[in-house]
């Protein structure tokens, strides 16, 4: 294409310019992910699956798929509201629009480093207890490049994050609460042991 | 859709594709596998503590348990990047823990290294520095160091070499890519180092890039300026370069210029300023003097090159006269460029309303007139008033993390003191004599060698000896076969610390293994004049130390171990307490050590234990007199004035010709530090990018029917190399140029790039040189 009605649409408002390559995208990756998942089988992407993207809890997931080839725009295009297609999931951004997103997160080459690399990384942490059957669980992972809940837990998230009452995901915090973490609380509370007492 | 998939994978490069074509489209569980084990969360303390990259300077959270790094979080406290890092941030814990860390001093025995013990490898030094000394003079020794050095480690070397052995002889690789910079500073303001600081992200209107590519180098700043435009209305990004990047991919505007004729395009938008009344008179009444200096000023290429600038004052009506030659058709046809593009450009810097930040990093340093190109980004700025006021300030990026803080601050130049003093002023020589408590003549008036004379001269044998920390000249150096030959001979001696084995380590004498990062206590010095401290938070792994420790221990043992005795004090607080003194009451003041380790950094000049976000301002900088408004009081020889220069274009050292068609231009990529000796130690970065590759333009790669994945032959005047084609990646260079970083010691770029430097900085152009490409098979 030479410079044409596209760059005179740019010159009028670059915005316009930027949504039409989004919405280019988006159909280049939607017919990608097709021709993907014709070949890799319909497996759910599991959660354990999502660690492994990490080198320790909090480093930034690496890219499972090439993107070079795609160009701006791409990854907003199935990571900006989240897709699934037959069962791989690709989860909104969790996080505020930092400008590029491969700044930290990056395409693996299936090749191997010729030097070992012996880091052993912080794990995941593991669900925090509930204060009795039935009652909200409290958000186990740090809240910070992860305001956006409804990335993984909303209808669009990973199979296993999901929550199961998404009408009324508007509000998260208001019965997901985060501790802080090796904080404890300095008056004991005996109320797990009266529940338990009482069944 | 079949032609998708196809092409998607063609983008691989072509020794991977083929592996790819067979897996999923997901990476294979069972190879990541491989990289992660994993310790759980309880016990885990963090600490603040400073990036080990890029001079961004973004502070971290380090997680440490059991003496080891367990993971980093950005730091949400931290000013510079509040809680964001990039990708080699995030996975700067894995850079200590390589398979082939060294661990052991090294001695090379018959042409093989050897371990030994610390005792061996420090006396063997000691002696041989003494033997070169009594027998060639102190200046037959060398020290080469490295904007990733602390600010002790430059410090403690600085006083090594010049307070006790008494030599000029120490530079730093921040001559490979800040030099141009602070003598850009030196000659336009007097002092070196930005007046203005990251708020300014926040206050812009509009960003002018010009020859940075940002989204790959400084990510976070990038990120900020990025954000700046979603939050923010009318916020524009403008990106000046030859060849497109991530940067451009982003910008509203992008110039695609011809490589050097950046010279042009500034003196052009000066031109339209001037004559479309978009100068602020008053502005310049009050605070600018006009200069012009020497013309055709050569490219150093020949040993034992000397230059010296002439400057003479001129009238405005004169620099007028100067701007004549860059009338809008002549630099559109320079650039390669429209004249409305320049147009835009003036516009931009002129209209009174939009506040302009202008960014550059290697692209102007790295640059045969990269002094000039710092003086003439300054002149758009004092030309129109846009300086010293928030939300409008020139900022010159800074590649390394202690670039500033340490080589520029401390001055570990073969022509420097702390605090922008000079080898060649007595005044600068008793002051530095007094602190360190010597006599004046022990301090050399004559400027020792820049770096690339350094080695030259070490390859004639006026230098014997060269110890080296915290950097990789073998791989580095432009046109680099020269001076590996000249390490590697039996009548160079050469010293290495460092933290892996790398082409530097390969040609030395001996090795001393080097603490890492958080492996040791450091201060590091960022771009906006913000010094940041960490404290030491894991052992050092086998016999490791940090080089501060080196340094001293061979002082001791040369007989100056009374000039590092700092009365019980730890080593780095002594070492830092006493460089401060430098600093007091000249406008580059640093807060006591103490004060440090609490905050998140704090920009100098820090007085009464407030900090500075904008020198020269009243109301900021304390050293502004009152009433005075703006004041560049450090440029005393032009009464507080800040200098315009008339420097014209000139062209580069070499340029293609029909022998050598293409245009090379060398460089970094996000995922990778430098050399890659400690990020292609990280699996995830070295996936990322596991190989050095050869950009083309699409075009240029039909006409020679090379495609993404071909082996080519890149051949200069100097050297030549075989490498993979890409084309469509991450950036495209012009027609007629192309692009090979530098960071894969596999594939040395710097084999074919030219030495020649910048005649006033003396910093080499590793972006412009001329050689062939050719389709290998
Ligand atoms: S932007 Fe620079 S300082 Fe910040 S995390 Fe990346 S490499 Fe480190």
């Amino acid at each position: 294409m030479k410079r044409s009605w596209l760059e005179w649409l740019h010159k009028r408002d670059p915005r316009a310019t930027r949504m039409l390559a989004v919405v280019a995208v988006i159909a280049v990756a939607v017919a990608m992910v097709m021709v993907g998942c014709g070949q890799s089988g319909q497996e759910e992407v599991t959660g354990r699956f999502r660690a492994d993207l990490r080198a320790y809890y909090g480093a930034p997931p690496v890219i499972p798929h090439p993107v070079e080839a795609l160009g701006r725009g791409n990854c907003r295009a199935c990571h900006e509201q989240g897709l699934i297609y037959q069962g791989q999931v690709a989860v909104a951004r969790p996080h505020p629009y930092v400008g590029e997103c491969r700044q930290c997160h990056v395409e693996q080459l299936p090749v191997e480093p010729k030097v070992k690399n012996s880091f052993v990384g912080l794990a995941e942490p593991e669900r925090l207890p509930r204060a009795y059957p039935g009652a909200p669980p409290l958000i186990p992972h740090e809240t910070r490049m992860r305001a956006n809940c409804t990335a993984c837990h909303g209808p669009r998230g990973h199979p296993e994050l999901r929550t199961p009452h998404p009408r009324h995901w508007t509000e998260c915090m208001q019965c997901h609460v985060r501790p802080e973490p090796g904080v404890e609380p300095p008056v004991v509370n005996n109320f797990a042991t009266l529940w338990e007492a009482t069944r | 859709m079949a032609v998708t998939r196809r092409e998607f994978l063609g983008s691989t490069l072509a020794a991977t594709a083929a592996a790819t074509a067979s897996t999923s489209l997901l990476v294979s569980c069972a190879q990541q596998q491989e990289d992660l084990k994993r310790i759980d969360l309880s016990g885990v303390t963090w600490k603040k503590g400073v990036c080990r990259f890029c001079g961004t300077g973004c502070g971290v959270l380090v997680g440490v348990k059991d003496n080891r790094v367990v993971a980093v979080q950005g730091d949400p406290e931290n000013p510079v990047n509040r809680g964001l890092l990039c990708v080699k941030g995030y996975h700067a814990p894995l850079i200590l823990y390589g398979a082939d860390r060294l661990t052991k001093p090294l001695i090379r025995r018959n042409g093989k290294l050897e371990p030994a013990s610390w005792d061996e490898a420090l006396d063997l030094i000691a002696t041989r520095w003494k033997e070169i000394i009594e027998k060639h003079g102190p200046d037959a020794v060398a020290f080469y160091g490295s904007g990733q050095w602390t600010i002790e480690e430059g410090y403690a070397a600085l006083k090594l070499m010049k307070a006790c052995i008494g030599t000029n002889n120490i530079e730093a690789n921040a001559r490979l890519c800040m030099a141009s910079a602070v003598m850009g500073f030196m000659t336009t303001f007097g002092s070196d180092e930005p007046m203005g600081c990251y708020d300014d992200f926040e206050k812009a209107d509009v960003f002018v890039c010009w020859g940075n590519n940002s989204a790959e180098m400084h990510p976070v700043l990038f990120s900020r300026m990025t954000m700046a435009r979603e939050t923010r209305q009318g916020v524009r990004l403008v990106d000046i370069a030859p060849r497109r990047t991530r940067t451009s991919e982003v910008a509203d505007l992008f110039v695609q210029i011809r490589p050097h004729t950046d010279l042009a395009l500034a003196n052009g938008i000066a031109y339209l300023l001037v004559h479309r009344g978009y100068i602020d008179r008053e502005f310049i009444e009050k605070h600018v003097v006009f200069k012009r200096g020497k013309t055709d000023i050569g490219y150093g290429t020949e040993d034992g090159f000397k230059f010296k600038d002439q400057p003479e004052r001129i009238t405005f009506d004169e620099y007028v006269a100067f701007l004549d030659d860059y009338k809008p058709q002549r630099v559109a046809e320079l650039c390669g460029v429209k004249v409305a593009r320049i147009e835009e450009l003036a516009q931009i810097y002129g209209d009174p309303a939009t506040k302009v930040v202008s960014l550059w990093c290697m692209g102007v340093n790295q640059h045969v007139r990269g002094t000039w190109m710092n003086n003439l980004i300054y002149n758009l700025h004092l030309l129109t008033g846009k300086i010293c006021k928030p939300g409008s300030n020139p900022l010159s990026l800074t590649g390394q993390p202690s670039a500033c803080g340490t080589v520029r601050e401390v001055g570990t130049l073969c022509n420097r003191l702390p605090a922008d003093m000079l080898v060649t002023n007595p005044e600068h020589r008793k002051k530095a004599a007094e602190i360190w408590g010597i006599p004046e003549e022990k301090i050399p008036a004559k400027v020792g060698y820049h770096t690339v004379e350094m080695f030259r001269a070490l390859d004639r044998g006026e230098i014997k000896s060269i110890w080296i920390q915290v950097t990789n000249p073998a791989q580095t150096l432009p046109n680099a076969s020269r001076y590996i030959e000249a390490m590697k001979r039996p009548d160079t001696f050469i010293i290495v610390s460092d933290v892996y084995p790398t082409e530097t380590t390969e040609v030395a004498d001996v090795v001393l293994p080097s603490a890492l990062w958080v492996e040791k206590t450091g201060l590091y010095g960022n771009t906006e004049r913000r010094t940041q401290h960490w404290e030491k938070m894991v052992d050092p792994p086998g016999e490791a130390k940090p080089d501060v420790w080196q340094i001293v221990e061979v002082a001791r043992r040369m007989g100056y171990g009374h000039m590092f005795d700092f009365g019980g004090k730890p080593l780095e607080e002594g070492l830092f307490e006493e460089y401060r003194k430098f600093t007091l009451g000249t406008g580059k003041d640093l807060a006591p050590y103490e004060v440090y380790k609490r905050v998140r950094g704090l920009r100098w000049p820090v007085v009464n234990g407030k900090e500075t976000p904008y020198r020269y301002v009243e109301g900021y900088d304390p050293y502004v007199p009152k009433g005075a408004g703006i004041s560049f009081y450090k440029n005393k020889k032009d009464g507080g004035r800040a200098v315009i220069w008339a420097r014209p274009y000139e062209p580069p050292a070499e340029e293609p010709d029909e022998e050598y068609p293409f245009w090379l231009t060398t460089g970094r990529v996000l995922e990778h530090w430098h050399t890659g000796t400690m990020t292609r130690r990280v699996p995830q970065l070295y996936r990322a990018v596991p190989e050095a590759y050869c950009e083309l333009h699409p075009d240029d790669a039909r006409e020679l029917q090379i495609a993404t994945g071909d082996l080519v032959r890149v051949v200069s005047r100097r050297g030549s190399l075989q490498l993979r084609a890409k084309v469509g990646g991450r950036g495209t260079p012009q027609r007629g140029m192309v692009f090979i970083p530098f960071f894969d010691e596999e594939k040395l770029v710097n084999l074919l790039t030219l030495d020649a430097f910048c005649p006033i900085s003396k910093e080499p152009d590793y972006k412009k040189c001329a050689v062939r490409v050719e389709k290998v098979g």
